[in-house]
């Protein structure tokens, strides 16, 4: 049975979510990176209480030599607090907790580079128990992975895909640049009738401008968790897809993906069925 | 103080044999799959063997890339290229996936240089890859130069970094733009430089904010001239241009210019001073401007660059010298871009060092007095006073 998680926006939203959901991911604040919302310390210990529900802890910034005591304070602390795993992007936190000898469940979650069985098995044997694949593979690669791998899969399917990750405010450098006057938030860098979202904080993020909709793959996915991306969608409708997420079925899924669609005028199938290309017919 | 290592890339052989007559201590570049530039020309294991024995007949060593995230179905070829690349000579490879450097690690006694791509920029993941047989780490560009000096305090290993070239506006290894917007996997060499085109820019209600220039999340390039003598103290390895892509013009020019930085600081430290004339010619060479960026901890506004792909177009390089006949002084010069009698130029390369000259005579084959020369790859003889050697390239002086 694959479990849902949901990438969590607030405290209250998890309150709203707690009884649909098995699962949370909780960005810590100034340790990760491409949320929309980040939770203290103090926040986190708040969730433990108010939910049983596992909660997976995001430290997936890329760490600069200045934020490694931070982050191994951060890394004793949660060693201490029932979470099931920490996802990591730096490679800092694999040799922290080798060299600590931390126990806690480690989540391999580079991203765009979760691309294969062979790599997900180094990881495995570095002692990283998860893996959280790539978006920009398909559900063939996915099944394959699966089938040649003993780590647990999370797999995005559902929400808005991070694209980009930069050290550079690149709207804030725009706007300074041609002195415009905007608040910082969400911005959309737009081409051709397509709407990307940018979030600008300490790092900027660009996401797709499509909502992933992996609904009907979901029947036939090999992965233990299905990750469901709040990125700029309201709860409400939320609520409803993630229902729908628990009842789909053989018999209902064309029904219920004609009605996602109906709530949402973007939803795309990413790369679920559609390969890459990297060399170039000429 | 150890002089470091200067890095050079090459698209083909033919530009690798000028890079390390330019003055490059090791060549970088993609073989027949594996490597990022996937639609570059690359090269064929035969080439790989002839640059294998051409760099190494002069003490020069190569590296091979094999640094994109491999899928699934790319991992059944691996081995074998990778016994190949060893047994063709290549003294390292670039790699990104540790599932390479495992198969590496078990199958060959090749170094294992860890990508870019990695985005490394602390000392805890250096020391993990340390113990996987790792023997250098390119950092990634964001690295300040305090924090590269950290770096080197606190590991044992390597430490290569770029000095020169373009730069990514992502965290390398963090940007599918690319695939996204068309279908092409920048994690697998068929990057389209997304970062490099024009976009609207939307307010939160998706009203445009309009600038004098388009959007673009398109950064300046890198250029550490300047920073030549500091990045030696703190005791980098290896220097690293960008590049692949790059004309013979642009990698001479680059080359001879670090070459002499490089060689000039190490030789007499004391006496060394910065000269702004070698950044100029630098900034000739280059179609977009070129500055330090992140060692000096800069991601300002001063970073970006709103031209988009508008890129100027460098007519520099007018001519590449064949031969020089020092009874009649006059030199062999194949055409690159048009010049003419009295343009006043410049006539480089590693033996040469950097003559300026005035035209006055040219003469064509026929040994006819001509004023322009303005056919590509025209072959004409130029009256030059002082000896010049072959394959010194002339540009017109600045």
């Amino acid at each position: 049975m694959k479990k849902i998680v949901l990438v969590a926006k607030s405290i209250e939203q998890i309150n709203k979510f707690k009884d649909l959901v098995d699962a949370f991911i909780i960005p810590i604040e100034r340790l990760a990176v491409n949320y929309e919302s980040y939770f203290s310390m103090e926040n986190l210990y708040e969730i433990r209480r108010i939910t049983k529900k596992e909660l997976f802890i995001s430290l997936n910034k890329n760490m600069h030599n200045g934020e490694i005591e931070s982050l191994k304070d951060t890394l004793l602390e949660l060693e201490k607090m029932d979470v099931e795993g920490i996802l990591y992007y730096d490679i800092a936190l694999v040799n922290l907790k080798q060299e600590l000898g931390l126990k806690k469940n480690l989540v391999w979650s580079q991203e765009h580079l979760v691309t294969n069985y062979s790599t997900c098995n180094f990881w495995y044997e570095e002692g990283v128990k998860y893996a959280y694949l790539s978006s920009e593979i398909t559900l063939d690669e996915i099944n394959e992975i699966s089938k040649n791998t003993k780590m647990g899969l999370m797999v995005n399917v559902f929400g808005y895909i991070p694209m980009f990750t930069s050290l550079r405010p690149v709207v804030e450098n725009y706007l300074k640049t041609f002195k415009i006057e905007d608040e910082l938030g969400i911005n959309y860098m737009s081409k051709e009738g397509k709407d990307y979202p940018i979030l600008s904080g300490e790092n900027t993020t660009i996401f797709s401008s499509y909502i992933l909709n992996g609904l009907r793959e979901s029947l036939n996915m090999a992965a233990d968790y299905m990750v469901i991306n709040s990125f700029n969608i309201d709860d409400d409708r939320l609520l409803k897809v993630i229902s729908m997420f628990r009842e789909v079925n053989e018999g209902n899924v064309l029904v219920l993906e004609n009605e996602i669609n109906k709530m949402f005028d973007n939803v795309n199938k990413g790369f679920f069925h559609l390969e890459t290309i990297y060399k170039v017919i000429k | 103080m150890r002089k470091p290592e200067l890095l050079a890339p090459a698209g083909d052989l033919e530009r690798l044999k000028w890079a390390i007559n330019y003055g490059a201590d090791a060549v970088y570049f993609g073989g027949p799959a594996f490597g990022l530039r996937a639609n570059a020309a690359n090269f064929s294991m035969e080439d790989i063997k002839e640059a294998s024995s051409f760099a190494h007949d002069r003490k020069k060593r190569i590296y091979v890339t094999v640094n994109i995230s491999l899928h699934n179905k790319e991992l059944d070829d691996l081995i074998n290229y990778l016994k190949n690349l060893e047994k063709y000579g290549v003294d390292a490879v670039i790699v990104s996936d540790p599932a390479v450097i495992n198969l590496v690690n078990k199958y060959t006694n090749l170094e294992i240089h860890l990508s870019t791509q990695q985005s490394t920029i602390n000392y805890e993941a250096v020391n993990f890859w340390k113990k996987h047989n790792v023997t250098r780490i390119v950092l990634a560009r964001e690295a300040s130069g305090k924090e590269i000096k950290e770096i080197i305090a606190k590991t044992s290993i390597e430490v290569e970094c770029f000095i020169h070239g373009a730069m990514c506006s992502a965290y390398s290894g963090r940007c599918v733009l690319s695939n996204f917007l068309t279908a092409r996997d920048a994690n697998r060499g068929g990057c389209a430089q997304i970062c490099r085109w024009d976009f609207d820019l939307l307010d939160k209600n998706k009203n445009k904010l309009i600038g004098e220039k388009p959007f673009t999340l398109s950064s300046k390039d890198l250029s550490m001239l300047e920073y030549i003598p500091e990045m030696i103290d703190a005791g980098i390895t290896s220097f690293k241009i960008e590049g692949r892509m790059r004309s013979i013009y642009y990698i001479a020019t680059v080359l001879s210019v670090y070459r002499k930085v490089i060689d000039d600081f190490c030789t007499d430290s004391l006496n060394y001073a910065y000269d702004e004339n070698l950044q100029k010619i630098l900034d000739n060479c280059s179609n977009r401007d070129s500055i330090p960026q992140f060692f000096n901890g800069d991601f300002s506004e001063k970073c970006q660059y709103y031209n988009g792909r508008e890129e100027v177009s460098n007519q520099d390089f007018l001519g590449v010298i064949l031969s020089y006949d020092e009874k009649t002084k006059l030199a062999k010069v194949e055409q690159r871009n048009h010049f003419k009698k009295f343009d006043i130029v410049e006539i480089f390369g590693p033996l040469t060092g950097i003559k300026e000259l005035v035209i006055k005579e040219i003469y064509d084959e026929d040994n006819n007095l001509i004023d322009i020369v303005n056919h590509p790859q025209q072959i004409v003889y130029i009256k030059m006073d002082e000896k010049v050697n072959v394959f010194d390239l002339m540009r017109i002086k600045k």
